[in-house]
């Protein structure tokens, strides 16, 4: 499942978020940015579960799972790319 | 730099709940690399905050209202003007908007250059007329009415959905639940700003502006798109954020390219939750919140000065994204002498 982020989203060295087309600004734990930053450098799905699966305890099913919820997330606060 | 020292007069100094663009145009233009200015204060009441910050305004005039005779007003202007050579106005006064774009020529005649829109782009976006403009320029404007009578606003609430804005012609916008506030707002708008009174569908989302400056020819000189964060309750911004989002500008560039818009201009639109965007009103004038625009890196009224002058000025192409204003008021004391003196002798 790809996650298309919507260009431009920033995040500072404090870890929050900030979106420059609406000027809202979200801040979130520490997994969240780490899968954000993963995002942004262009991860592809299977090299993220990748990552994830080495630093947390994840087997496939969590991880899709995870992402379903996460991407949920990131459409409600319309932080992926549209078209 | 400017070989000379520009005069320029300034009006909206009225730095209250309800701020008027006077005091952040004159810092702009204070902070301007390319001009030297002398700043003329032009005041409407002898209270106006910014009347008596003496860092910025080198000299104020007491002006009376235009609703007490253009020819008064006018008169006031040519005074002050055989005082002080003014090079530039910049009214940042609704209601002296229409006197003066009828006498831009004439203002001119004497010296005083202004950059205005002309007559038509004035009336073309008045709130009266913006379901028209929206449907001239392909804009989603909220349902809305002119009224002129109680038993009009309860018709026009039957002919749109609640809730309402109850919109005076220049100034003041309240949110009605029911028909009875708007009546209610319709009373207390028109007795202060007389009528037509706007009755407007409400739109639920986000408020977000842009301030802008066109060159006449139809070019974009500037444009910064702000969302407001914290908002009065005179739904006046008193923080908000320069934001990149795309449509505005877009929108921006496609109005001021199609009217040929000369002049400053403020856009105001809602962004509803599925990115619908409404047009709810243009006012034809640079906003209170232009010192923004100067803090992203456009400073718009440095611009609109050189256009007056008829020198030319390179349209910005970028502003920095995530700068904020956060407004604030402050308690300057000031002798009751030099408030009186003011008042006595209409000048200070």
């Amino acid at each position: 499942m790809n996650i298309n982020l919507k260009p431009g989203l920033r995040i500072s060295e404090q870890g929050t978020l900030f979106d420059p087309e609406t000027g809202d600004s979200y801040t979130m734990n520490e997994t969240g940015l780490q899968i954000l930053r993963y995002l942004q450098e262009g991860l592809t799905p299977d090299q993220l579960y990748d990552r994830l699966s080495q630093e947390f305890n994840l087997n496939v099913e969590g991880f899709n799972r995870m992402m379903i919820d996460f991407k949920a997330l990131l459409n409600s606060f319309q932080l992926l790319k549209h078209d | 730099m400017t070989e000379r020292k520009i005069t320029v007069a300034v009006s909206g100094l009225n730095n209250t709940d309800n701020p008027g663009p006077g005091i952040p145009v004159i810092r702009g233009l204070r902070e301007a690399a390319s001009l030297d200015v002398r700043i003329i204060g032009i005041a409407y009441e002898n209270l106006e905050p910014g009347a008596y910050m003496q860092e910025l305004v080198d000299k104020v005039y007491l002006v009376p209202y235009p609703s007490q005779g253009t020819d008064l007003m006018m008169g006031r202007l040519l005074d002050i003007h055989s005082r002080e050579k003014i090079d530039v106005l910049i009214p940042n006064f609704d209601a002296e908007l229409l006197p003066l774009i009828k006498s831009a020529d004439w203002l001119r005649n004497e010296g005083i250059h202004t950059f205005l829109p002309t007559m038509e782009q004035y009336e073309e976006r008045l709130k009266s007329n913006l379901p028209e403009y929206g449907r001239n320029y392909g804009i989603m404007v909220p349902a809305s009415r002119p009224v002129s009578s109680p038993s009009e606003s309860l018709n026009a609430c039957r002919e749109m959905e609640g809730p309402f804005m109850v919109k005076g012609k220049f100034y003041d916008a309240y949110l009605a639940h029911g028909p009875e506030q708007v009546v209610e707002y319709f009373y207390k708008i028109s007795a202060k700003w007389g009528l037509p009174v706007i009755i407007q569908q409400y739109i639920h989302g986000t408020e977000v502006n842009v301030v802008a400056l066109g060159d006449g020819k139809g070019n974009t000189v500037g444009a910064v798109p702000m969302k407001k964060q914290y908002i009065t309750d005179k739904g006046k911004a008193w923080g908000g954020i320069a934001i990149s989002d795309p449509y505005l500008l877009e929108l921006t560039r496609h109005l001021l390219s199609a009217t040929k818009w000369r002049g400053g201009m403020e856009l105001e639109l809602i962004k509803t939750h599925d990115r619908k965007y409404y047009l709810v009103e243009i006012n034809p004038r640079i906003p209170a919140w232009v010192y923004l625009a100067v803090g992203a890196g456009q400073n718009l009224p440095e611009a609109l000065v050189h256009l007056a002058l008829g020198l030319d000025f390179k349209p910005f192409d970028a502003f920095e994204v995530g700068k904020m204003f956060i407004r604030y008021s402050y308690d300057m004391i000031v002798d009751a002498e030099r408030h009186q003196n003011f008042t006595m002798k209409g000048d200070m």
